[in-house]
């Protein structure tokens, strides 16, 4: 599996937009098998989404992430956690181990179920 | 530690402005966040408080152009930077910020203070006045149409002729408008003419312009939408609807790039880039003997074909969203979102019309709909399943259930009753489709997958 991460100083970056590096971590068999980084610098949306299904990432994990763009990566069969925070290595080891759901990695105001069909709130639809 | 009395009426006042107003200590760490910052934000005091601000406002500049940082490092203040946030449920929204340090009675630095104003509406009516659309404007989570959003880059980039084929109301112009502001030329004019709404001689000189004597009325010189358009982008809509003869005179300009205007012996370059669309298929127009070969070859170098909204069904929810926001803008209401019950009847409609009709849809509903949620009763009458429009004698109420059966049905019978097909076009887990079906009594046939 690939996971991606957009970063800015090894730490997950606050703003998909803003961030101009991806560090992607390949796991073999529920272990770390590769690591590789690639630029996001100067692309816009698109071409970010393209880079990332190009390069097969099958889970993506970052911070805060505008709609659009969630359904982009949805479409494109992505799975998307946003609104982590937390160092690349602290919600690596998380993600392993099933406990990104824990607090400490949840920006303030955005703890959300984390499931492959998990939908975001549906502010003005007349439900919760 | 008890909030003395003048903190506590200082909270009072801060509570009660529309701006949202929040302060930091000297380690980003937030201590104070007002309603509206809440409001705003998305993210409540409670959660706020004691974090660094940056994972509150999640704004694209707090890592590498933050203004507080600039603010307390500078010691001046911002006024009025436009800065784009993510909200708490993932919107976008642009605000106006303002920053300024906070001094103790001793003039030491204790922190600064940000106040911000959301400015989306101000952003939403200048996006409809200025026209100024992007591809985020193309509110979907459709696969079909993210495959379509995939080349658009590349579409935009090479300036090639773009033919957009779709039935009326799927988009077609705001997608022109999005590969044009994509492109190198999004500083140049976006044209647009509409040439079926013209007459044959009239067209002409619109698209070409005309010198003064050209005609009788022709009392000045007056450019034509190539020339308007000139660096930039010009967009023919209801290309299928011209006649040979213009066909001819169009097609010399996209092989020659030149053309001359009405009464005019000058010939002109056309450094334009032309976007054309039509509702009607091309190619069955070529066949017939009606559109010319030569020149569909020249408009068809990149076809894109936007689908039917009925293709498109979960799509709606959002469009309903985003066209409750834009009449909202446009007419200072406040309707809060729809019922589940009107939901499901703008969910069970096949939209003839595609997008277009719903907005006219959502835009009548606001006529309706005083303030709250739009209901059921705010809908026009087509909208309620034929069935019960004319069981509805006494009991014109239907329940939730009644109108969920009614929807998914007709998903199941578009999607020729395949059931996986009809699962991930409705954005649902299959097993969540088959238990549905199970529950409300739904007959599918027996040959379907």
């Amino acid at each position: 599996m690939k996971i991606a991460m957009p970063v800015s100083q090894n730490r997950l970056s606050t703003v998909f937009d803003a961030a101009d590096e991806l560090v992607v971590l390949e796991t073999k068999e529920g272990a770390l098998h590769a690591a590789s980084r690639l630029s996001l610098k100067g692309a816009n949306v698109i071409a970010k989404a393209a880079l990332l299904k190009s390069s097969d990432v099958q889970v993506l994990i970052c911070g805060a992430l505008p709609r659009p763009m969630e359904y982009m990566f949805e479409a494109a069969g992505i799975r998307t956690i946003p609104f982590i925070r937390g160092s690349v290595d602290a919600v690596f080891a998380a993600f392993q181990e099933g406990r990104l759901d824990d607090h400490v990695f949840a920006m303030p105001g955005c703890r959300r179920r984390h499931g492959q069909n998990a939908r975001r709130t549906c502010y003005r639809h007349g439900k919760k | 530690m008890e909030k003395s009395k003048g903190q506590k009426y200082e909270d009072i006042i801060l509570d009660s402005i529309a701006d949202g107003v929040f302060t930091v200590d000297g380690k980003w760490r937030i201590t104070s966040f007002n309603r509206a910052a809440e409001r705003i934000t998305g993210v409540p005091r409670s959660e706020a408080i004691g974090q660094q601000c940056r994972y509150v406002l999640k704004a694209e500049v707090c890592e590498r152009d933050c203004c507080l940082q600039k603010t307390m490092n500078t010691g001046e203040a911002i006024v009025n930077r436009v800065v784009h946030i993510v909200d708490a449920s993932g919107r976008r929204l642009p605000i106006s910020i303002s920053t300024a340090l906070l001094r103790d009675d001793a003039g030491n630095v204790m922190g600064a203070v940000e106040t911000f104003r959301d400015i989306s509406v101000e952003e939403k009516l200048r996006k409809t006045i200025e026209a100024k659309y992007s591809f985020e404007d193309i509110i979907s989570r459709n696969h079909g149409m993210h495959e379509l959003f995939n080349v658009l880059p590349d579409v935009a980039e090479s300036s090639s002729t773009v033919l957009l084929e779709g039935e009326s109301g799927t988009g077609k112009e705001l997608f022109a408008r999005a590969i044009h502001n994509l492109s190198r030329r999004r500083s140049r004019p976006f044209v647009v003419i509409n040439c079926g709404s013209l007459p044959d001689t009239l067209l002409e000189s619109e698209l070409f312009g005309y010198k003064a004597g050209a005609f009788t009325d022709a009392k000045k010189d007056k450019p034509g939408r190539f020339k308007l358009a000139e660096k930039g982008t010009i967009f023919l809509d209801e290309i299928g609807d011209i006649s040979p003869a213009l066909q001819i005179r169009l097609l010399r300009v996209l092989q020659e790039r030149s053309y001359e205007p009405l009464g005019s012996i000058e010939t002109l370059t056309a450094d334009v880039r032309v976007i054309a669309a039509t509702n009607k298929k091309l190619a069955e127009l070529v066949k017939a003997g009606k559109f010319r070969e030569d020149l569909y070859y020249r408009i068809n170098v990149v076809r894109l074909e936007l689908p039917p909204l009925r293709d498109r069904m979960e799509d709606v929810p959002l469009l309903v969203d985003h066209f409750i926001g834009h009449f909202n803008a446009l007419q200072n209401k406040n309707i809060t979102g729809v019922s589940e019950s009107a939901l499901a009847c703008l969910m069970a409609y096949d939209y003839p019309g595609n997008i277009r009709e719903l907005e006219n849809i959502i835009e009548r509903a606001f006529i309706m709909c005083k303030s709250g949620m739009i209901e059921p009763r705010h809908l026009p009458e087509f909208l309620k399943p034929q069935e019960e429009q004319g069981a509805a004698g006494a009991d014109e109420s239907m329940s939730i259930k009644d109108m969920e059966a009614i929807f998914l049905t007709n998903a199941l019978r578009r999607n020729k009753w395949n059931r996986m097909e009809t699962a991930r076009q409705l954005g649902i887990h299959k097993s969540t489709l088959f238990r549905k079906i199970k529950a409300l009594h739904i007959q599918v046939p027996k040959s379907a997958k």
